[in-house]
C-alpha cells in the first residue's frame, strides 16, 4: 500500500503483478495522485470494507485469489461501494472486460497518457 | 375293209358297181353318203349311222346342214362348203360336226361333186371320218404338255422363292437386332435368336408358341425414364394402325430384376391393296452403352459427393447409396477401428427392407480374418468373385443360418476394394450382385477401384483439411495467449516510460531521488528480462513443436535442482501465507540436461504455486526402483476435473477453465516433452478440490545415452 501527497481522494490500484502494480501506483504518484495499491480482490474488498472509498477503482482481471470479475460482483454487494466508479485494465477481450460492468475499459500495455486521462474524469483534485 | 387285190377279177361294169354300193353300205369307219344337188341326203350307210347316229330314214330328204353346230349353220357353211365342192370339184376339212345326241365330233370331211358320164352334175359324194378321239388325244398330249411345261416351271418358282425365303430366315435369325412379326390380330408370326433372348426364351420357336399374355408374364417394359411403358404404345402395336415409330424400351426381366435396353422401330407390311398385313419390330439393344453410361454417370456422382463434403464419413454413406441400383444390388462400407476390428460405417441395398437384414448379418458373422475383406486390407489389392458358387458358400460359412440366408439372399458376384490413406488401408468398400442376376467382370472391378481410389483421396484431404483446422486454431490458441502474456510486462514498460517522459515534460522530474530513478530503471530491466525470458519460451516451444529437442547431458542431481526451484517461488508463497518443503531420499543423480531439467521442475513447481497459492506445496526427489529416480510435485489447489486430467499434457490446454489465472498451456506440454526425451514418464493424480500430485520418473541413463526419440507429432 503506497500512499500519496495530499486530500482524502485517493486511486485504488488491484493488480497482482507486482512490478505493473508498483510502477503503476509511483507512476500516479508522480502524477500527484494519492494512491492505493493491492495484489487480488480479496485485499480489495478488504480494504474498502475498512476505509473510506476512493474515487475510482483501476482493476485487473485475471488474478489468483478472487479474480476482478468475482470482486466486481462482490463489490456491488454493499450498498456504500456500489457506487464506486471501476476502470478495468486488461489484455482481455472487450467482451470479457465488459463482464465486469466497468465505467471504461483500458487495454493493456497502459500508457500513463490515458490512465491519467481517465483518473482525471473521477478525480479532479488529485492532480496536482 | 377289203384289199384292192380282192377287187381283182371282178368282172364287168355292173358287178363292179354293184360291189362298191355293197362297200358304201357296209363301211363302218366312214360315213359315207350323198347329197342330191340341193344338198339334201340321198343315201346314208352303215358308217354314218354309227358315226353320226342317225338311222337312214330319219336322215333321208333332209339337209346335210343337220350335222353341222348352230354358228356354222348361222355362217352358212354347209352351202359354203358344197359352193367351194362344185366349184373345185372337191372340198376337205376338218371340224366340228354335231351328232344326232347333240354331242360333238371331230371330222375329217371330203365332199366331192358328183357329174355322170355325160358331165351332168348330179350331187355331192360326202364321205367323213369321225376323228373325235384323235383329236382328243392329240389335245390332250398338247394339254399334258403344256401342264407339264407349267409345272416344270411352278418347281422352279417355287424352289426359287424358298431359297429366297430360307435366305432371309437364315439372315433374320442370325442378324444382332431382334426381330419380330405380328399378324393383324397381334400374334407374333416371326421372331428371330435375338428376339427371344431378348424375351427370355431358350428359342424363336419356343417364344413363338408361347402367348402374347406368357411372353408379356416374364418381363416390365419400360420407357428409359423407368416409368411403364403401355403396350399399345409399342412400336409393333402401332404399326399394325399403319404407324412407322421408333421408341427406348426398357425390359426389365422379373424374375432376376435385370434391365436391358432396346432402340425398337415397328414399320407396316402393306397388302397389295394397301392395307396393313403384318407389323414388323426391331430390337436393337444398347445395354452394354447404358450401363457404361450409368456407370460413368454413377462415378460423376458419388466423385461429386466426396468433393462436396469434409465429413468424409456422411460422404461414405451417399457413396454406397449411389452405388445401388447402378453397379451393386447391395454396398457396404467397413472402416478399420484402431484395434483392428471392423465397423460397418454404411450399408445400401436395392430393398431397403433388406439393409436391416445386412446389418444383422454383419452382427451375427464379423468378418473372418481369412476373409475376403481382410485380405483386401492385408493386400491393399481389389478382388473380384466374378461368381458365388454354392460350393464356396458351402466352404467359406461354417453356420448353416448363414449359408441358408446367403442362399436366400442369392449371392452371386462380389467386389470389394480399399480404402487407403497414406499407404494403409482404413477401410474396404463392398459391391454385391444379387437379385439383378449381373455378374461382376475386370472392368466393373475397374470402376470400383476407380471410386475406392476417389473415396480414399477425399478422405485424406478431409483429414488434411481438418488437421489443418486444427492447427491454425491451435496456433491462434497460442497467439492470443502469448499476445495476452506478452502485455502484462510491456504494460509496466509502458506505463514506466510514459510517466517519465510526462514527468520530464511537466518538471516534475526533479522531485525524484536519484535512488528513485535506480529503482526505476531496476524495474524496467526486470520486465525486460521477463519479456525476453518469455518471448525465447515462445520460441522454445515453437521450436520444438517441429523439430526434436535436443539434450546436452552431464552428471545432474535432481534433488539439488528441486532446492535452486523451491528458493525462486519461495518469497511468493510465503507472501501468500503458504509453505513449500522439500524432501529428499537416497541417490537422485543421473545423466540429464540440466536446464531442461530445470525448467521442467520450474513448470511443475510454478504450476503448483499458481494454483495452489496459500496451501502447503510438497516437493519430493527419491531414488526409485531400477534405475530410476522419482520427483513428485504436490498441491492442494482445486484439482483436475477428470475430463481434463488426459488432455492436460497437449499444447495450449489448460488444466483450469478459470480466466483468472494466467498462463500459455505450454508448461505442461513441455514438461512432458523434456521427460519422455530422457525416457522418462509423467503422470498426473488429482481429485478435484483435493489437489494434484504430478509425478516423474526419470532413468538415471549413461553418459552417451543421448535419448531423444519423440516425433513432434506424438
Amino acid at each position: 500500500m503506497t500512499s500519496g501527497a495530499h486530500s482524502s481522494e485517493y486511486i485504488l490500484v488491484v493488480e497482482d503483478d507486482r512490478d505493473v502494480r508498483e510502477t503503476l501506483c509511483e507512476a500516479l504518484i508522480l502524477e500527484g495522485y494519492s494512491v492505493v495499491c493491492v495484489e487480488n480482490g480479496r485485499a480489495a474488498l478488504g480494504h474498502l470494507l475498512a476505509n473510506v472509498p476512493p474515487c475510482i477503482i483501476l482493476l485487473d482481471l485475471m488474478m489468483p485469489v478472487m479474480d476482478g470479475w468475482t470482486f466486481r460482483s462482490e463489490m456491488l454487494k454493499f450498498p456504500a461501494l456500489a457506487s464506486v466508479p471501476v476502470v478495468v485494465m486488461t489484455a482481455a477481450s472487450a467482451a470479457r472486460a465488459a463482464a465486469a460492468a466497468a465505467k471504461a475499459i483500458l487495454y493493456k500495455p497502459l500508457d500513463m497518457g490515458t490512465v491519467v486521462g481517465t483518473v482525471q474524469e473521477y478525480c479532479p483534485h488529485g492532480a496536482a | 375293209m377289203a384289199a384292192p387285190e380282192d377287187l381283182e377279177g371282178i368282172g364287168g361294169d355292173h358287178e363292179a358297181a354293184d360291189l362298191l354300193s355293197l362297200l358304201a353300205e357296209q363301211v363302218v369307219d366312214y360315213a359315207i353318203y350323198v347329197l342330191d344337188p340341193d344338198g339334201r341326203i340321198a343315201s346314208w350307210n352303215a358308217g354314218a349311222q354309227r358315226i353320226k347316229g342317225y338311222a337312214a330314214r330319219e336322215v333321208i330328204g333332209k339337209p346335210y346342214a343337220i350335222f353341222f353346230t348352230e354358228e356354222d349353220r348361222l355362217a352358212g357353211k354347209p352351202n359354203r362348203i358344197l359352193s367351194e365342192a362344185r366349184l373345185h370339184g372337191r372340198y376337205r376339212e376338218e371340224g366340228w360336226r354335231v351328232r344326232k345326241d347333240g354331242s360333238r365330233l371331230w371330222a375329217s370331211v371330203v365332199v366331192t361333186a358328183l357329174h355322170d358320164r355325160r358331165g351332168l352334175f348330179r350331187g355331192f359324194a360326202k364321205i367323213t371320218r369321225d376323228l373325235t378321239e384323235h383329236r382328243q388325244a392329240e389335245e390332250m398330249a398338247r394339254l399334258a404338255a403344256a401342264d407339264q411345261a407349267a409345272r416344270r416351271q411352278a418347281e422352279l418358282d417355287q424352289r426359287e422363292t424358298r431359297r429366297a425365303r430360307d435366305q432371309l430366315n437364315l439372315i433374320l435369325r442370325s442378324i444382332a437386332e431382334g426381330v419380330m412379326v405380328q399378324a393383324k390380330d397381334g400374334s407374333f408370326v416371326f421372331a428371330n435368336e435375338a428376339a427371344a433372348r431378348l424375351c427370355e426364351f431358350d428359342s424363336p420357336e419356343a417364344l413363338l408358341s408361347a402367348t402374347r399374355e406368357e411372353i408379356f408374364s416374364k418381363f416390365d417394359v419400360l420407357r428409359d425414364d423407368g416409368s411403364p411403358f403401355p403396350l399399345k404404345e409399342l412400336p409393333g402395336r402401332l404399326a399394325l394402325q399403319g404407324t412407322t415409330s421408333t421408341a427406348i424400351v426398357r425390359f426389365r426381366t422379373r424374375r432376376t430384376g435385370q434391365e436391358r435396353w432396346s432402340f425398337v422401330s415397328g414399320a407396316p407390311v402393306l397388302d397389295a391393296d394397301g392395307t396393313v398385313a403384318l407389323s414388323v419390330s426391331v430390337f436393337r439393344e444398347f445395354t452394354e452403352r447404358r450401363r457404361t453410361e450409368q456407370a460413368w454417370q454413377f462415378l460423376a456422382d458419388a466423385s461429386a459427393a466426396l468433393a462436396a463434403s469434409l465429413d468424409f464419413e456422411a460422404t461414405l454413406k451417399r457413396v454406397a447409396e449411389l452405388a445401388v441400383p447402378v453397379i451393386a444390388d447391395w454396398s457396404g462400407v467397413d472402416i478399420l477401428a484402431p484395434d483392428g476390428s471392423l465397423e460397418q460405417l454404411a450399408v445400401a441395398h436395392i430393398d431397403p427392407s433388406k439393409r436391416d437384414l445386412a446389418k444383422e448379418w454383419r452382427r451375427h458373422w464379423p468378418p473372418p480374418p481369412e476373409g475376403m475383406i481382410y485380405q483386401v486390407i492385408r493386400s491393399l489389392q481389389p478382388q473380384l468373385v466374378p461368381e458365388i458358387t454354392p460350393a464356396m458358400i458351402e466352404a467359406g460359412m461354417t453356420d448353416p443360418e448363414q449359408r441358408r440366408l446367403a442362399f436366400d439372399l442369392g449371392l452371386r458376384s462380389v467386389m470389394v476394394v480399399p480404402l487407403v490413406v497414406g499407404q494403409k488401408a482404413i477401410g474396404t468398400l463392398t459391391f454385391v450382385a444379387a437379385e439383378s442376376g449381373r455378374r461382376y467382370e475386370s472392368q466393373d472391378l475397374i470402376l470400383a477401384t476407380e471410386i475406392g481410389r476417389r473415396a480414399s483421396l477425399a478422405i485424406e484431404n478431409a483429414r488434411a483439411y481438418s488437421e489443418a483446422r486444427q492447427a491454425i486454431l491451435t496456433r491462434d490458441n497460442f497467439l492470443a495467449i502469448a499476445s495476452h502474456e506478452l502485455r502484462t510486462p510491456l504494460s509496466g514498460l509502458t506505463i514506466l516510460i510514459s510517466s517519465l517522459a510526462r514527468a520530464a515534460a511537466s518538471g516534475r522530474l526533479e522531485k525524484l531521488s536519484t535512488e528513485a530513478l535506480k529503482e526505476r530503471f531496476a524495474r524496467a530491466e526486470r520486465q525486460l528480462v521477463h519479456l525476453r525470458r518469455l518471448v525465447d519460451r515462445l520460441l522454445d516451444v515453437s521450436h520444438l513443436s517441429t523439430r526434436d529437442l535436443r539434450l546436452d547431458l552431464e552428471l545432474t542431481d535432481l534433488a539439488e535442482i528441486a532446492r535452486e526451484v523451491i528458493a525462486r517461488f519461495e518469497d511468493t508463497v510465503l507472501e501468500n501465507g503458504g509453505t513449500i518443503e522439500l524432501r529428499a531420499t537416497g541417490a537422485t543423480l543421473g545423466w540429464w540436461d540440466r536446464s531442461r531439467l530445470d525448467q521442467m521442475v520450474t513448470n511443475l513447481v510454478g504450476n503448483a504455486v499458481k494454483y495452489g497459492l496459500g496451501a502447503p506445496i510438497t516437493v519430493t526427489a527419491s531414488a526409485g526402483a531400477s534405475g530410476h529416480v522419482r520427483l513428485t510435485v504436490r498441491d492442494e489447489g482445486p484439482g483436475i476435473p477428470f475430463e481434463h486430467q488426459n488432455r492436460i499434457f497437449e499444447q495450449y490446454e489448460r488444466a483450469t477453465e478459470s480466466e483468472s489465472l494466467p498462463g500459455m498451456g505450454l508448461g505442461l506440454w513441455l514438461v512432458r516433452r523434456i521427460v519422455t526425451a530422457h525416457g522418462g514418464a509423467v503422470n498426473v493424480d488429482s481429485v478435484p478440490g483435493e489437489g494434484s500430485t504430478f509425478s516423474v520418473l526419470l532413468p538415471v541413463g549413461t553418459m552417451a545415452s543421448p535419448t531423444e526419440t519423440e516425433t513432434p507429432s506424438s
